[in-house]
């Protein structure tokens, strides 16, 4: 008998559990795309006479359009490499010392073999999913804005002077 | 062959449901090497005049060509094309990238024009030191007073080696000092590139400077101007 046959019960919850937390991901995912093109696109708001300049200097939409699209790359990768600093570090602090549920809860899930103390592990599938959903996601929302940069007549955008 | 040419151009800006006639069947054209001055009053639509002739803006009715090429005929990608290789722009305030220095901003029209590293240096140093500003090249436009500024404007103007550099008030927020200095210089490399300079202003010490003034008033020329010398 494996640990997954003792634990079917268990195992069962989790995965339903599961689907709840891919919820969560969504809603989060959800309010970073909508706070990375507000932010985005108050920035282009901002910079209406800059990018006016640079339209009046002989900048294409096409070229605007990349320029704004490779600082929210830029901002979102300088974003993900510091959040995975971050997530490895304490993942692999709980990987170590582990998580203490306590001995109680566990002599009190009778019947289970269920350990007073979880450890964490490094999946480096789910970082490199999740980082590159990031990235996707940030890019996405940048469209917006930087289409809106770019459709701006560079008259228009200089009487913001 | 004129360098600008606009014929019967009108322009009218809707804001809301009102309607204004910045420029009212405007005809000019402008010849290689021309020093010239479009004066007249606060909405006489100088401005828009500039913007039209300079690919910035499509006049409603009427035509603009650039070397003989009708521009209000073409797309934005291809205005922007005719901008960034024949026109320069200067404006009132002064309008450099805040983040970038006095030698980018000037280098920035060279990169988007595919310019070779070597030429672009050699291009910036020598504008940046015929502006009088060789030992402010690293310096950010927060870093200089409005003279510099307004200077690093000019050189960066003519960096693509355009045929004519359009200056919408350039010596509007300088001081008498400073404005002199700015349009002497626009004098002097009008007069050792052959590019030519139409400057809007009403400041009477500029359209001394001018050797055609052409007056503009209610969105009509009015005078048309003599080149003078």
């Amino acid at each position: 008998m494996t640990w997954e046959d003792i634990n079917a019960l268990i195992l069962g919850a989790i995965e339903q559990g599961m689907a709840f937390y891919y919820l969560i991901y969504g809603i989060v995912i959800l309010i970073v795309a909508v706070l990375i093109a507000n932010t985005l696109l108050m920035s282009v708001f901002e910079r209406t006479r800059e990018l006016g300049i640079l339209a009046a200097l002989g900048m294409k939409g096409r070229q605007l359009t990349i320029m704004i699209l490779l600082e929210a790359g830029t901002l979102a990768l300088l974003g993900v490499i510091g959040g995975l600093f971050l997530g490895i570090l304490v993942v692999w602090y709980m990987s170590i010392n582990g998580i203490y549920i306590g001995d109680d809860i566990a002599s009190m899930v009778q019947g289970f073999a269920y350990p007073s103390e979880f450890y964490a592990k490094i999946a480096p599938g789910d970082f490199l999913v999740l980082s590159l959903m990031m990235l996707g996601i940030v890019l996405l929302a940048a469209l917006y804005p930087a289409r809106f940069a770019a459709r701006m007549e560079p008259a228009e955008a200089l009487h913001a002077l | 062959m004129a360098i600008i040419e606009v014929e019967n151009a009108t322009k009218i800006y809707k804001i809301g449901e009102v309607e204004t006639l910045a420029i009212n069947d405007v005809t000019a054209s402008f010849e290689p090497g021309e020093f010239a001055a479009l004066v007249g009053p606060s909405g006489s639509g100088k401005t828009t005049m500039l913007q039209v002739m300079g690919c910035l803006d499509k006049p409603n009715s009427g035509t603009v060509k650039v070397k003989g090429q009708d521009v209000t005929q073409l797309k934005s990608n291809q205005r922007a094309d005719i901008r960034r290789e024949m026109i320069g722009f200067i404006f009132q305030f002064f309008a450099l990238v805040p983040v970038l220095s006095a030698y980018e901003n000037v280098e920035l029209p060279l990169l988007l024009n595919n310019v070779s590293a070597k030429e672009r240096k050699e291009r910036v140093e020598y504008l940046l030191e015929s502006v009088g500003l060789s030992d402010r090249m690293k310096h950010r436009p927060d870093q200089m007073s409005g003279g510099e500024q307004q200077r690093v404007a000019i050189a960066r103007a003519l960096a693509p080696n355009p045929i004519v550099v359009l200056a919408d008030e350039p010596t509007a927020n300088l001081d008498t000092e400073n404005g002199q200095q700015a349009i002497g210089i626009m004098q002097k490399l009008n007069e050792e590139t052959g590019t030519a300079f139409v400057f809007a202003t009403h400041d009477p010490r500029v359209m001394a400077f001018a050797r055609r003034v052409i007056k503009m008033q209610d969105g009509r020329i009015v005078d048309n101007g003599v080149v003078v010398g």
